[in-house]
């Protein structure tokens, strides 16, 4: 049954992509391609399965073809490599589009690959990360990072009521084509459907309501879950007419093999499989205010994304730390608050907490984040030509044995003579991991660009963490220095090619997280969009 | 046996529809932003971008500056946010923090970034008053702003004041410092 629905819808998206694609006239369509091409000479030097001078080539390419109303996709990945490791040539995404708009109404029909959320993905959410290729540690066999369902999905909308509806085998992501076929096994194993029902009487108010089934067949047996969640959105201020201030709030209660007069309860018991999601902005001239509150237990089935509540970073060393959630049993919130001054720039203060419990053991999570911008134009910094950024972080992240963090650094960037800037990056952390293993690591980024032609980076970073220890050389720090050259070679040809070795560890991107393995070697990436 | 009819091609799709005539953006203050209505007024600049992304966050003060030069002349900027629901919450704040004020879209399901091909942020994809994509800018290194100002001013009709106030130099309705 898991296959069943993924093979027709597929048939059905590639036969009507071939066939229009090949009838309609290109005079008033769009044909738009795109590709990203890694290739790489090197190794990860914590894999010893791997030779120094191994060879990776993986290719996607993108093609999408429009006309007015129809659209019609797919993504084509290869991955080579010198080891001859799960290597695989084939389609991984295809879907056939048609949509129209009236007035008050509009509607939208997909068939194939379909990404879709209900409510805030408390108990949905599929979606793909472009330009992000996972290498996960292990197999050695790359490919891009999506999270679809293979089957068909609807969407309609009638004035201030809509509604979606969804069928097909989930993907996971978990596992690259040459790995699947090497294993024989299905990458969109089960089944969903389900759908969601929403109105929106008001720009202000809007509430809804969705449902999914969802069967999956294991080894282990055939699991047969159903789940309902509520949600409404609501800012009283707009409600009220006030001007110049805005308090929206979003609340969602969600619950697994309920029934409605079960979820009507809004138990948040340990024995009752839940997620509550509430969160609240207060927007006021230059201040704002966010607020989350989150209370997950068993609700981790692989085709739901609850929010995680917990801060994205762009400085390498706090992304590289940010929480993953585990929504079998976490509860906490999150609060952020920004001061903006046209003089100082601006303030943030983030502080976020999560407690979990794993059988005996209740791991905690605390961040308590600051960080101050200052553009350079307005406060004089930097000759007046350049932005920086200041931040602190302290806190304990007991659900990977951290239990003692604390992280600060500086960057920005300063405007030189013509089309020419500099960046710089300045970060460290001190940790402790449990037992009482304490550890250091730096960063230190620099770099320069010319505007319409490339840049030349560099980038260091030092670890005395004894698990980045080199096997031959236990209780030496370790350290990592790449050259970084990025350049357009042509218009919507992109190119970066690194030269050294760079660090492993965690990525995070859009809310999603995912292992990067270290390397040491050149990679040249070819971004093109035509 | 599937039967497949063709379809006949259409002259002028600025008058009867264009391929981003069904897409209705709704912003993170709820209100429904029209791409045909917009792409009637003028030129449409879709900026991808995310709290997280560094570059991105280095090039919004440019995409700004494009947006207050061109907006009077038709121009539409729409800020798309790929941030993804885990951090819904903090986009609003975000843009209040970066004083940015063109529409904000969240694009909580990838699809704005799938229809437009987007591979990567920050991206910004310019689209004619026909629907048709025109130019992709594809990462950020300070200054390019006068990259995407140039591409849009070539998609405007020139401006016709009257002698006394014309701008010294041409493209002078371009950022003042695109740089900054």
């Amino acid at each position: 049954m898991a296959g069943s629905a993924a093979v027709a819808s597929g048939r059905i998206a590639l036969v009507l992509l071939l066939a229009l694609a090949t009838c309609v006239p290109p005079a008033a369509a769009q044909l738009a391609v795109s590709n990203l091409l890694e290739m790489r000479v090197g190794s990860d030097p914590f894999d010893i399965t791997q030779p120094t001078d191994r060879t990776d080539l993986y290719d996607g390419l993108v093609l999408g073809y429009a006309r007015e109303s129809l659209r019609l996709g797919l993504r084509f990945e290869t991955d080579r490599n010198s080891q001859d490791q799960f290597e695989y040539a084939t389609i991984t995404q295809r879907f056939a589009e048609w949509s129209a708009t009236g007035t008050d109404a509009s509607f939208r029909g997909r068939v194939g690959n379909v990404y879709t959320i209900l409510g805030r993905g408390l108990i949905h959410r599929s979606f793909e990360v472009p330009a992000v290729v996972l290498d996960p540690p292990g197999p050695d066999s790359r490919y891009a990072l999506s999270r679809d369902v293979d089957g068909a999905l609807v969407e309609g909308r009638v004035g201030w009521v809509s509604g979606r509806g969804l069928a097909g085998a989930p993907g996971g992501g978990t596992i690259s084509p040459g790995l699947a076929e090497a294993l024989e096994v299905d990458r969109n194993p089960g089944d969903v459907s389900g759908g969601q029902v929403e109105i929106a009487p008001r720009p202000w108010a809007r509430a809804g309501a969705a449902y999914l089934r969802d069967v999956l067949a294991s080894p282990g047996g055939t699991t047969d879950r159903s789940h309902g969640t509520g949600f409404i959105e609501i800012d009283p201020l707009r409600a009220f007419g006030v001007t110049g201030l805005a308090l929206p709030v979003y609340a969602e209660y969600a619950q697994t093999d309920g029934t409605a007069g079960d979820w009507f309860r809004f138990r948040t018991d340990e024995g009752t499989p839940h997620a509550l999601y509430a969160g609240l902005n207060f927007l006021a001239g230059p201040v704002a205010l966010a607020a989350e509150w989150k209370d997950y237990r068993d609700f981790r089935f692989g085709t739901n994304d609850p929010p995680s509540l917990v801060r994205e970073h762009a400085f390498p060393l706090l992304n590289r730390n940010t929480h993953v959630l585990n929504a079998s049993s976490e509860q906490g919130y999150q609060l952020e608050g920004i001061a903006t001054s046209p003089q100082w720039g601006a303030f943030t203060v983030n502080l976020s907490r999560s407690d979990g419990r794993f059988g005996s053991r209740t791991p905690r999570f605390v961040s308590e984040y600051f960080e101050l911008h200052v553009p350079g134009a307005e406060a004089g910094l930097l000759w007046g030509r350049g932005e920086a950024t200041a931040f602190y972080e302290r806190g304990e992240d007991e659900f990977v044995f951290i239990t003692r963090r604390e992280v600060f650094g500086t960057a920005g960037s300063v405007t030189m003579a013509g089309p020419w800037s500099a960046t710089f990056d300045l970060e460290r952390q001190n940790a402790t991991r449990a037992p009482s293993t304490g550890f250091r690591d730096d960063l230190v980024a620099v770099g320069v660009q010319r505007a319409g032609l490339g840049s030349l980076g560099l980038a260091w970073e030092r670890s005395t963490d004894p698990l980045q220890e080199e096997g031959d050389r236990p209780g030496e720090p370790r350290t990592f220095l790449a050259a970084v050259i990025g350049a357009t070679i042509a218009r919507g040809h992109e190119a970066t090619l690194l030269i050294g070795s760079r660090r492993g560890g965690l990525a995070c991107t859009a809310g999603t997280c995912y292992d990067v393995p270290a390397f040491r070697g050149v990679e040249l990436r070819l971004t093109s969009s035509l | 046996m599937l039967i497949v009819t063709c379809f006949v091609p259409t002259p002028d799709a600025r008058a009867t529809g264009a391929a981003i005539d069904d897409l209705v953006l709704t912003t993170v203050e709820r209100t429904r932003l029209p791409l045909a209505a917009a792409r009637r007024r003028g030129p449409i600049l879709l900026d991808y971008w995310a709290t997280w992304c560094k570059p991105c966050l280095a090039s919004l003060p440019e995409i700004q500056a494009v947006h207050e030069a061109y907006a009077a002349r038709g121009l539409t900027v729409v800020g798309i946010s790929v941030d993804g629901p885990r951090n819904a919450t903090r986009v609003r704040p975000f843009v209040t923090r970066m004083g940015l004020t063109y529409p904000i879209v969240f694009d909580e399901d990838g699809r704005l970034q799938e229809r437009f091909e987007v591979r990567g942020v920050p991206n910004a994809v310019l689209i004619d008053t026909t629907g048709k994509i025109v130019r992709r800018f594809t990462g950020y290194r300070p200054g390019e702003g006068a990259a995407v100002a140039a591409a849009i001013e070539a998609l405007l009709p020139p401006v016709i004041a009257p002698a006394d106030t014309l701008p010294a130099t041409a493209g002078a309705t371009a950022p003042a410092d695109s740089s900054r």
